[in-house]
């Protein structure tokens, strides 16, 4: 019997912690594309992911969720695509203190939905946000076309509070979805 | 253009640096937006706190609008003592958009207050009426507890959409008004993320929230995805329904509401798949693995 692979993507700028958010996620079976961060302008962090970063959960016996960090830079543009086409769930983070953070997390949803498969978005935040803050932006993020998603916070180093944010995912999903 | 009365010295002082910095804010730029027309009869605003309400509710002049500065919970605790006393609320961490968006809606109520019969007539004719706001009497503690030198918050916030807090159903809903119990088969969507405070803040809520901003969802469905029982999920409708997110839609034909003591626990049969559908769906997959992850989870 054919089981579809199901994958969910990660998509943020660089530094957010994507990577970090995998390996919460999915522990020992996390894979990381992370070389040398030759871009200290763009951020200061010491390494960067170039191609995917890739873990998995193992649902049940026969199937297997699929978790991809695309890198944050313009250029790897092509590689995002390819994944969101690839996927039924997107995780948009970001930090909201970030100047050009919503312009960002707009772009991106509207990227996600542009996707074949795409069934639920939700954006998270980060970084520490006060409620009012929080409220804040979702307030403006929703006024915007395609970006009524679930906006919540969460620590990428955190298990516990990465799984609630796989949890929301899920609770948006149709019960029988078949992705590709 | 209307003259605003504001009476805010009931409310406590953990609400009263936010609230007057707020409002300062939120006046100007509802006044910026507004042109200035015939000045009509003043509104009374009487802005509480759940400690202050029954000082305030108890003065205040008949005409006057309540605004409760309060959670969810306290906001319900204080709609049940004092009904039709309360016209609007705030969670304690709302933004300068809500206050701005509420002026707005309190405006219009005003107006709707005085000028009922004519206001039915402009709107059947497709008119509108302007609205404005001037701070007529702030109190003085409030005056000076602002600070106007501080510019982040005017640049940062959006321009409110002017029906986001007016209490809003579909033409297709039912008779589902603040309590109202749903008729049975409506289902229920939320047009846009909102986060909800106190008791209301933990994850089944949110999964609830998901649900909703996902697709239109049925009482059971709701309750099969999120295990709330299902007087907190109405209890949560009904605060969705306050902050107008909500969108209810009938079943074809509706019977009568269900009374909530005879609501069924989720029906069992519903949360299992049948023979024909032994293989789980992705959703029940996930919700089971992350619960077993959960479980052993040390954190």
């Amino acid at each position: 019997m054919h089981h579809p692979i199901k994958r969910i993507v990660l998509l943020g700028p660089m530094g957010i912690g994507k990577t970090t958010a995998i390996r919460s996620l999915c522990g020992s079976l996390a894979i990381e594309c992370d070389v040398p961060n030759l871009d200290k302008q763009a951020h200061a962090k010491e390494t960067t992911t170039v191609g995917l970063d890739f873990g998995e959960i193992k649902l049940d016996d026969e199937d297997t969720l699929q978790v991809y960090g695309c890198p944050g830079q313009e250029r790897y543009d092509f590689v995002r695509e390819w994944a969101l086409s690839l996927a039924f769930g997107a995780i948009v983070m970001v930090d909201i203190h970030e100047p050009q953070a919503m312009e960002q997390t707009i772009d991106l949803i509207q990227q996600c939905h542009a996707a074949p498969n795409i069934q639920a978005v939700v954006v998270l935040i980060a970084r520490p946000a006060s409620a009012a803050q929080q409220e804040m932006f979702t307030v403006r993020l929703s006024a915007h076309a395609e970006c009524a998603v679930p906006v919540l916070s969460a620590d990428p180093r955190n298990p516990s509070q990465m799984l609630d944010t796989l949890d929301i995912i899920a609770a948006m999903l149709p019960d029988e979805v078949q992705p590709r | 253009m209307s003259e605003l009365i504001l009476h805010a010295a009931h409310l406590s002082e953990a609400h009263q640096l936010r609230f007057s910095y707020l409002f300062e804010v939120a006046a100007k730029h509802w006044r910026d937006k507004q042109p200035s027309q015939t000045a009509k009869t003043a509104t009374e605003l009487w802005v509480i706190d759940a400690h202050s309400a029954p000082d305030a509710i108890q003065n205040r002049s008949n005409s006057s609008f309540v605004l409760l500065i309060a959670t969810d919970d306290q906001a319900q605790a204080a709609r049940a003592q004092w009904p039709d006393q309360i016209d609007a609320q705030l969670p304690p961490d709302y933004s300068v958009g809500r206050l701005t968006q509420l002026l707005e809606h309190i405006s219009v109520q005003a107006h709707g207050k005085r000028l009922r019969e004519t206001l039915k007539t402009r709107r059947q004719h497709s008119m509108t009426l302007s609205h404005d706001v001037q701070v007529k009497n702030a109190d003085a503690a409030f005056l000076k507890a602002t600070d106007l030198n501080q510019p982040t918050l005017v640049v940062a916030e959006p321009a409110p959409e002017p029906v986001l807090e007016a209490p809003a159903t579909t033409a297709t809903a039912p008779a589902a008004a603040l309590g109202n119990l749903p008729a049975p088969g409506t289902r229920f969507r939320i047009k846009r993320w909102t986060q909800l405070t106190g008791s209301m803040a933990g994850q089944a809520h949110r999964q609830l929230l998901a649900a909703m901003i996902s697709g239109d969802r049925g009482l059971d469905e709701l309750a099969e995805r999120t295990q709330l029982e299902r007087g907190e999920i109405l209890r949560v409708l009904q605060v969705l329904r306050g902050k107008g997110v909500l969108v209810e839609t009938a079943a074809p034909a509706a019977a009568e509401p269900v009374a909530l003591a005879t609501l069924a626990p989720p029906a069992t049969h519903t949360a299992e798949p049948g023979p024909a559908a032994a293989k789980l769906g992705l959703f029940r997959q996930l919700s089971r693995w992350i619960h077993q992850n959960r479980a052993s989870d040390p954190h």
